[in-house]
Parts: structure tokens; sequence; C-alpha cells
């Protein structure tokens, strides 16, 4: 289905677009127009092709078969730098900065003005600060970039694409890894490219956030083409239907009601770390879900490590299950039946090259040696069991879990906090960067745990994901509690609190 | 092609891509068989494994060290050191048998200084390992005070360099009991499957309750141990106990043998039988060159493609 989306032609037309990798079909047979001057959003289920296509259009990879036009030429790249003279620019999911440099170098790499091969410094400064009020960010050209938060990190890749007079930038998943308001602010961004003539291509997994940015909706599914349709008529069943091919009933389960219980099941008392967590105090009863809301950096992720015995530094009185609860290590929270999905899955959670296997039984390879041996048949069964149980799609076990995707990558970690069988699970970001299937499988996995009477703290930067699973919500702000709230109270006073505005109520408890 | 089918290619495609150091071994051991004139007998078998058994104990000890996510460039040195200490030991207690153990079990306190200074101090192992291997030569130098130690008139001191059982080298049974229990505990026990874990992502390793500092340090004691009793090899078939001439070309060879087999120069991935091949693989180009009687630049610049193709292999595999 190729629409014409704008008068003068689209600028970019894919027809036919199909790229295998060794057995694997990624892309089949994709054709859809790219308008001028449109935010055009790319969604579907991870391994529906959106990042390959992204890749294709920015040159990274060449397509098997099929035709891109650009501007109504046909090309073909071979390497993203032709792209690159076509004014495509592509933005990875990880940032391509050259750490060391400052802004103005980085956005400037390659193009310095020079003389005699000797950069011209304050000619670098006036083209970088002529480029950066077009778009208005607020940039310091002489800023290392390793010093700067990941959001203007972003804004220094957007801006180099702008530098070299893009007309295209391909933005892959850009957001995935913001807080609420940077992601605001690049929204802003991408509002003002577009409102200057540049075509933005967004990938995202947020579909709301897809609905209120974009101004046209390419789904993808299974590597083919579902629809491309203005963003106006579409809502987030719509995007969900045609992402799965199905209707979901809703994202959230509905979760069972703790029983009222005679005493909490982890009561902790001033909790502290030196410099980012300061005093707080927290109580979970068994089958509970206890939300922790906060922008990154308000001590949330400090204060789930701490409990699991993971920060040195860190010090608070607490009872788990009636006894007093004081981890000298993660292995002795998992002993005491504590275990903590982290945050970042490639960094604190998987093991990249190993199989699903040893990935799935880290926590617990000791209970299947047998005569001073590992049993690898009775951790076979065992992990096989625990993989179906959380519903992985591939199971296999010798395969490297680097092969399967964000969501069911995220499923083998949570496999592998249930094997522990623990009183308390802390899951903190469980759904960033799944897609929208494998996010409802861990949400009603979630209900599941708790009616068995497990107590769970889900930690989250999405106000919904928090607000609908769990039955109380702490706000942190700044390494503090800044209030306490249920999931039915005003999600307006629920962010307030997380920026450190004191809920209008007395509900909230300052501690 | 079916699913079913697909997926059964793709995984005969990765077995090959994961084992290529085996077909290259076995071609290499038909094309020797067929052209190098007495390479097919047990004898010169043996020679093979005895000759080599130093560089195959110090490998494999590296393997643990290099699994874990680290280097050890002092395992050359800590052959040398334990190699003479084997001899001074033996003079000083007038006990051969006492003396070698003895410094073979030095292996151990001296491999865990470089264990804590990675593990604890969290120093590269790149350049701590530099760092002690620089003392540790010197330590050597001191023990023998440029003198050799010479042992040569005693005849228990070289049961385990030049004694045999039966027609077999002591040295080759200590390597193959070393690959079989070293083999066994990398791939059938926890402290294995922590190593793997601490080389594959420490942080992770940490958050799953691996004891990831005590591992660092047991694999260097382990590399320790190994390089040792490459030491005792050495000063025991001579019979003079002398500062080790080539103790950091061993070092870079152990390496090398290790990224031959195809264990993650980056750690996480490895395992002992692919270092043996690695070794086996050095040591019969060096073999066929010997009996070829090919000019011995020849057998460096072989040995250095081979190396080469190997770490290619090896950052392509590993970017996958």
């Amino acid at each position: 289905m190729a629409l014409t989306l704008s008068q003068d032609g689209p600028l970019v037309r894919l027809s036919g677009i199909t790229k295998s990798f060794g057995a694997a079909r990624a892309l089949d047979d994709v054709s859809f127009d790219i308008g001028r001057g449109r935010v055009h959003a790319l969604v579907g289920e991870n391994g529906a092709g959106k990042s390959t296509l992204g890749k294709i259009l920015g040159g990274a990879l060449p397509p098997d078969h099929g035709e891109l036009v650009v501007g109504g030429e046909s090309v073909r790249y071979g390497r993203p730098h032709d792209a690159l003279n076509d004014g495509i620019a592509i933005m990875q999911q990880e940032i391509s900065l050259a750490p060391d440099l400052t802004v103005a170098e980085n956005v400037l790499l390659g193009r310095e003005p020079r003389r005699w091969g000797i950069v011209n410094r304050a000619k670098l400064l006036g083209a970088f600060s002529e480029l950066r009020d077009r778009t208005g960010f607020e940039l310091n050209g002489n800023d290392i970039v390793s010093d700067l938060p990941l959001s203007k990190q972003q804004q220094v890749e957007i801006l180099r694409a702008v530098a070299r007079d893009a007309r295209l930038i391909v933005m892959d998943e850009p957001t995935a890894a913001l807080e609420a308001s940077d992601a605001r602010r690049l929204h802003e961004v991408v509002r003002s490219l577009r409102d200057s003539g540049v075509s933005v291509v967004y990938v995202s997994h947020f579909l709301q956030e897809v609905l209120e940015l974009a101004d046209d909706v390419t789904i993808m599914r299974n590597g083919r083409h579902v629809s491309t349709e203005p963003a106006d008529g579409l809502s987030v069943d719509r995007l969900i239907f045609g992402m799965l091919g199905r209707n979901l009933d809703g994202m959230f389960p509905d979760i069972p009601r703790p029983t009222p219980a005679q005493s909490p099941l982890l009561d902790v008392k001033d909790l502290q770390v030196p410099g980012s967590v300061r005093g707080v105090s927290i109580t979970l009863n068994p089958g509970e879900v206890v939300g922790l809301y906060g922008l990154v950096g308000s001590g949330r992720s400090e204060v789930a490590l701490s409990l699991f015995g993971a920060i040195p530094g860190a010090s608070f009185t607490a009872t788990l299950d009636g006894n007093a609860y004081q981890p000298k290590s993660p292995s002795a929270a998992l002993a005491s039946g504590v275990c903590v999905l982290p945050e970042s899955r490639k960094d604190q959670g998987l093991f990249l090259g190993m199989d699903q296997l040893r990935n799935t039984s880290m926590n617990v390879a000791r209970s299947f040696v047998r005569r001073g041996l590992l049993s690898h048949r009775a951790e076979r069964a065992a992990v096989a069991l625990a993989l179906a149980d959380v519903e992985v799609d591939r199971i296999e076990l010798a395969s490297d879990v680097a092969n399967l995707s964000g969501g069911n990558q995220q499923k083998v970690l949570l496999a592998k906090c249930l094997m522990v069988k623990p009183m308390v699970l802390i899951l903190d970001e469980p759904t960033r960067g799944v897609d929208v299937g494998a996010r409802r499988s861990i949400y009603e996995k979630i209900g599941h745990l708790v009616a068995s009477g497990m107590g769970l703290v889900v930690i989250s930067s999405d106000i919904e994901e928090v607000t609908r699973l769990s039955h109380r919500v702490y706000v942190m702000h700044d390494g503090s509690v800044m209030g306490e709230f249920v999931s039915s109270d005003n999600h307006d006073d629920i962010l307030n609190a997380a920026f450190g505005i004191a809920p209008p109520d007395k509900r909230g408890i300052r501690t | 092609m079916t699913a079913f089918s697909e997926r059964a290619a793709k995984h005969r495609s990765l077995w090959i891509n994961d084992r290529g150091i085996v077909p290259v071994i076995i071609v290499l051991f038909i094309a020797l068989t067929l052209f190098a004139p007495n390479f097919f007998s047990s004898a010169n078998f043996l020679n093979i494994l005895d000759q080599n058994a130093p560089l195959m104990l110090v490998a494999m000890g590296t393997t643990f060290v290099i699994i874990a996510g680290g280097f050890d460039l002092s395992s050359g040195q800590i052959l040398s050191l334990c190699g003479v200490l084997g001899a001074k030991f033996a003079l000083v207690f007038q006990n051969p048998f006492l003396g070698v153990v003895l410094a073979i079990l030095m292996g151990i306190p001296i491999g865990m200084v470089n264990g804590l200074l990675v593990g604890r101090l969290k120093v590269n192992s790149f350049l701590a390992t530099l760092a002690t291997g620089f003392v540790m030569g010197g330590l050597a130098l001191a023990v023998t005070q440029g003198f050799s130690l010479d042992l040569s008139s005693s005849a228990n001191f070289g049961f385990l360099g030049a004694g045999r059982v039966g027609s077999i080298p002591n040295s080759v049974i200590l390597c193959v009991v070393a690959f079989l229990v070293l083999g066994l505990v990398l791939s059938r026990t926890v402290f294995g499957r922590h190593v793997l874990a601490v080389g594959s992502n420490p942080e992770s390793a940490r958050l799953s309750g691996v004891p990831v500092e005590r591992i660092r340090v047991v694999v260097f004691a382990i590399g320790g141990l190994l390089a040792a009793m490459g030491g005792l090899v050495v000063v025991t078939r001579t019979g003079v106990g002398n500062v080790y001439g080539s103790a950091n070309s061993i070092t870079l060879s152990a390496i090398a043998a290790v990224v031959i087999g195809g264990t993650s120069i980056r750690g996480g991935r490895g395992a002992i039988w692919r270092t043996v091949l690695g070794v086996l693989l050095l040591a019969l180009l060096q073999n066929a060159f010997n009996l070829m009687s090919i000019q011995p630049y020849w057998q460096q610049i072989v040995s250095g493609l081979i190396i080469l193709g190997a770490v290619i292999l090896n950052t392509k595999s590993s970017r996958e």
C-alpha cells in the first residue's frame, strides 16, 4: 500500500524491500512512502523489522531486493556515508559520539573549518552557534560530550545530522533510555525539525508517544508492512491490533488484592546510601505489589540494590518475614529470599555470549551439584521448566541469549529470579525496551506471583505501569520518599511528587 | 526448507564455526602423516607432547585467567622462578622430591599476589602482571645469584621431567591429569561456571551472587600453580636450575595457544580442550618444520599467520 503523503512526491519511497539474515527473513516485500517534513513513526513488536528498516534507510545495511527511491532517484547505499551524502542520517539506539571531544567538535566532526590542516577554533564555534540557534538546543559548544547526560548527547547527535544538511533523520528508540522530562524535550526537538522541513523516521515502543508525535504511522509485523496511515485516525488499541494481528484486552491484567496481613513481609527503616539515598522507609506485605516511582537519579535503583546487599556503603534496619534482615552481599540476599531483576538488562543482568541454560541457572547453579559436579540433566530440566513458565518464545537451552529479542531476554532474567523462589522480588524497569506481547505476559506473571503470596516491588519510569500494577506507590525524589499513594490517586500529584513538590493532601509523608 | 531443517542448518554451521580448530588439526595431521618422514610414530608423538609439556601446562593455567576476563603476563616468569626455587629447595633440604613439590605449591601464593592485585585492588591485569613479572624475573636471579644450581648428579631430581612410566614420559602424564582435572573444574563445577560468568559480565555476575573478587584471586592462583608445574618440568628435565631464558616468549605462546583454540580473548567463553588443541597445533607445526628440515624462519612466519587468523576469527565470533 503506497500512499502519496505529500504534494511534491514523497521524500523516500521504499518498494519491495526484502532483507534476510541467514535463513531468517527480517523484511519481506516492504513498500511505503515517507513524506517531506513529516514525522513518520515505525511501530511493531521486537523482531518486526523496524530497526532493520532504519538501517537500510541509513545505508548501514543494503537490501537484498527492492528499490529505495530518494527524492525521485533510485539509490543504492553501500555505507552510511553514502546515505549521509543524500541527507539521510541515522541515530542509533546507542550513542555514537566521540566521548572525549567537545560538543562543537563532535557536531562538526569531519567538516571543521581549517586552514593548512589546522582547525580554526573560533570559526568552529561560530559555525556551531549558528546551528544551535537554528534548532534552539541548549548546548554549550565547549562541553566535553562524556560529561553530558544522555538526553544532551542525543541533541548533539541530532545537531550533527543537521550540520550535514540532513533531510531525513532516522531515530531508533530515542526515548528508550530517557526520563519523561527529557523525552518531552526531545519531542519538541523533533517537532521543530519537522517544522524546518526535515523528515524524521521515529522508531518507538511507546505507542502513546507515537500518537502524540507522529504525522504518519507505519505498522510492521513479522517483517511485513501492515499499514501506513495518518496518525490522526489511530488509537493505541488500533496500533496494538495492527502490531499483533489480534486484540490485547487492555495492557494490564487485574492484579489480585492482597489479603490483609498481620505483619509486613518486608519492613525497611531508615535506608541510607551515602550520596544518593537519605532515610527511606518502606513496607511490603505478602501478596502486595508496591511501586517505586521517581526520576532516574532519585535513588530508586539504589534502594533496590541496597536491599539486595549489592551496595557496600548502604545501611538500614529491616525485618524479612519477621526475622532481622541485613544482607552483606547479593548471595546472602538470594539465600534469604530476596531477588532483584536489575535495571539494565545488558549491563547488570545478562551474560551475553552465554547460553539460555547458564544465564537462567546462574543464581542457583549450586543446587544442581550431584556428587561434587554439576548435573547437566537436572539443570536442563529445571531451566526448561522455568523458561516455559515465563513463556519464553524460543526455548533453545544451548543458544546464546544475545539471539533473543529484548522481551524474551527480559523473560529469561525473570525466570532466573524465579528459580530462586524468592519471598520478595524487586523488578527494576521490568519492561524497558520490551515489546507489547512480552510486556503483557510479564504483567500477567506479576499477577500470578502476587496471588501466590510473593511480595513485589516494581520500579519504573512509566507512571501508567507503576500505578496500574501496584497496590501502593512510593514516590522518590532526590533520595527521599516524597509521598505514598494508592493507585487511584491523581497522576499529576504523583508526577509532582517525583519532581519534589509535596502532595496537597495529608497522605504524603515526608521523611 | 522447513523451519526445523533451517534451524538444524544454522546449528550445523555454528558448530563448525565454533570448532574450527578441529578440522585444521585433522587436516594438518593427515598432511604430516602423508608428507613428513618419520612423523607417524608413537615415539614422535610422545616426543612432541613431552617437548611441549611446559607450554601446555602454562597455557592451561592461563586459560582460566583469560576466561575470567584477565591476562597473565607473568606466567613465564612464575615458571622461571618456581623452577629455580625447586632446585634451591632440593639443595637446601637435601630432598629432591620435597623440593619439587614445595616449588610447585609455591605457584599458588605467587599467583595469588597477581589475583589480589587484580581482584581486590582492581589493578588492570595486563599491567599488574607485567609489573609482577619483572619482580619475579628479578627474584629468580636473586635465587640463583646468576649461577646454575646443579642437581644433575641427584638421581631423584629428574623424576618429573625425565622420568617415564613404561614409554610414557611423566610430563605427559602430568599434562593429561591436569587436562582432565581442569576440564572438569571448568565445565562441571559451580566454580567453573562462575569463572565464565565473571569473564562474561562481572557486574551481572556480582548481582547473581557470584563472589567476583574471590574468583579472580583463584584463577590467578590456578595460573600460578600450572606455571610452576611447567617450571619444574623444565628444571627437572635438565637437572640444572637455571633462570628460564624464554620466559616471556612462553607467556605469549601460551596466550596465543589459548586464542588459537578459540577461547574468547575478551573472556566469558572458552574451554580447556580448546587450549590443548591450540598448543598441539603450534607443536605439530614445529615438528613438521623440524622433520622436513625447513628453515626455522618459515616456522615463525607460519605460526604468526595462524595466530593472526585465529585472532580474526575470534574477533568475528565475539562480535556476532
